[in-house]
């Protein structure tokens, strides 16, 4: 209560305009939005450097400042999740307007990567695999990619799942194992196996 | 197949179609919606079944909220360094190379003496369009009213008003004598 209470007053501080509480907000959230730019551009595999980082960093501020942003705040206790929002846009549309985005080099790099892990026996046969695999994800329902999203691409638990998806625990699990039981099954329909 | 192998070639699939979320389209959740969406799953709260749907279609509302959700519940654990002290250093001069003051101060006197513009502008229209005299004179004493209502004006007008039935309760006394 006290810490909400606490924010909610640097918060109209800053939209205020005093220098000193707009001091300690950059303070107090600067490692988070950091983080946020990070994760951000390590995710989506853009080609952006240290000094590109804090230049992201700094238009954040800038622009929150500027356009006096925080106004549209309604709940102090979610500035939090707010900055990490702000963050990663700005971060995305950074890459995007100087065109670094990931090339395709680097994308054959990762997927091949992934790939050899996945195959590591297999050399041409793992082309038909992957587009195997892609087919039959394909077909499934929207939600059921999701999920599978969520779990495979941002290593979320299956509880952190079921909190996005709005549905409970057990159902995500069920759902997670029986794709997963359904793939292995027609994999081996198509006589791929280990 | 073992089940490694199974989540390696599945990450594979899904990776490349997750790793270039589109741009935000117009019926996208604002920034400040998605933070309130955020906060709720966070917190285990319950959301409504509008939102989840949204969520669960939008590609780029739903990438926007698992990058987010997926960077706050790994910054406790990460042992990532600071900023960088000149990036704060130069984040905190943000005031001093943008005042905001004046702006705020133009912004807010324009706001606040809105129907005396008006006011004014109706009792110059008085004069010109001799046709319509007394409508613009009194549409102009409407919103001069309506000025000295909301500026406080009032407070000197309920002022005026006391001293001026003091001085003539005074004024009755002393007729008396």
């Amino acid at each position: 209560m006290d810490h909400a209470l606490e924010e909610d007053g640097l918060l109209r501080l800053c939209i205020d305009g005093d220098e000193k509480a707009w001091g300690v907000f950059v303070e107090r959230f600067s490692a988070l939005v950091r983080w946020a730019i990070k994760t951000k551009v390590s995710k989506s595999r853009l080609s952006v450097d240290e000094d590109e980082i804090n230049d992201i960093f700094q238009q954040v501020f800038c622009d929150i400042w500027r356009k006096n942003r925080l106004r549209a705040i309604q709940n102090p206790r979610s500035v939090s999740s707010w900055l990490v929002i702000v963050s990663q846009n700005a971060a995305l549309n950074f890459a995007r307007s100087r065109g670094k985005t990931l090339t395709p080099q680097t994308e054959q790099l990762i997927t091949e990567d992934l790939h050899t892990q996945a195959n590591p026996r297999t050399e041409t046969g793992s082309n038909q695999l992957h587009k195997t695999v892609e087919e039959l994800i394909s077909v499934l329902p929207l939600r059921e990619r999701r999920i599978m999203t969520l779990e495979l691409f941002y290593d979320f638990k299956h509880r952190e799942i079921a909190g996005v998806m709005s549905m409970p625990i057990n159902t995500v699990s069920t759902i997670i194992a029986r794709i997963k039981h359904e793939l292995k099954g027609k994999l081996a329909e198509r006589g791929y196996s280990v | 197949m073992s089940d490694k192998r199974i989540d390696l070639i599945l990450k594979e699939t899904i990776v490349a179609h997750s790793v270039h979320p589109p741009e935000q389209a117009a019926g996208c959740l604002s920034d400040e919606d998605m933070a309130a969406y955020v906060d709720c799953v966070l917190s285990g709260k319950e959301i409504g079944e509008d939102i989840t749907l949204h969520i669960t279609e939008c590609e780029s509302c739903f990438q926007t909220a698992a990058s987010a959700i997926s960077a706050i519940t790994s910054f406790d654990k990460n042992e990532e360094r600071p900023a960088r002290d000149q990036a704060i250093r130069k984040a905190k001069t943000m005031p001093r190379l943008y005042p905001r003051h004046a702006h705020k101060v133009r912004k807010g006197y324009l706001k606040k003496n809105i129907y005396l513009f008006v006011a004014t502008a109706f009792f110059i229209m008085s004069f010109i369009s001799k046709g319509y005299f007394m409508q613009f004179l009194v549409a102009a004493s409407i919103f001069g009213l309506k000025w000295t209502m909301d500026t406080g004006g009032s407070k000197a007008l309920i002022t005026i008003y006391d001293v001026w039935q003091h001085k003539r309760g005074k004024d009755r006394d002393t007729s008396r004598f």
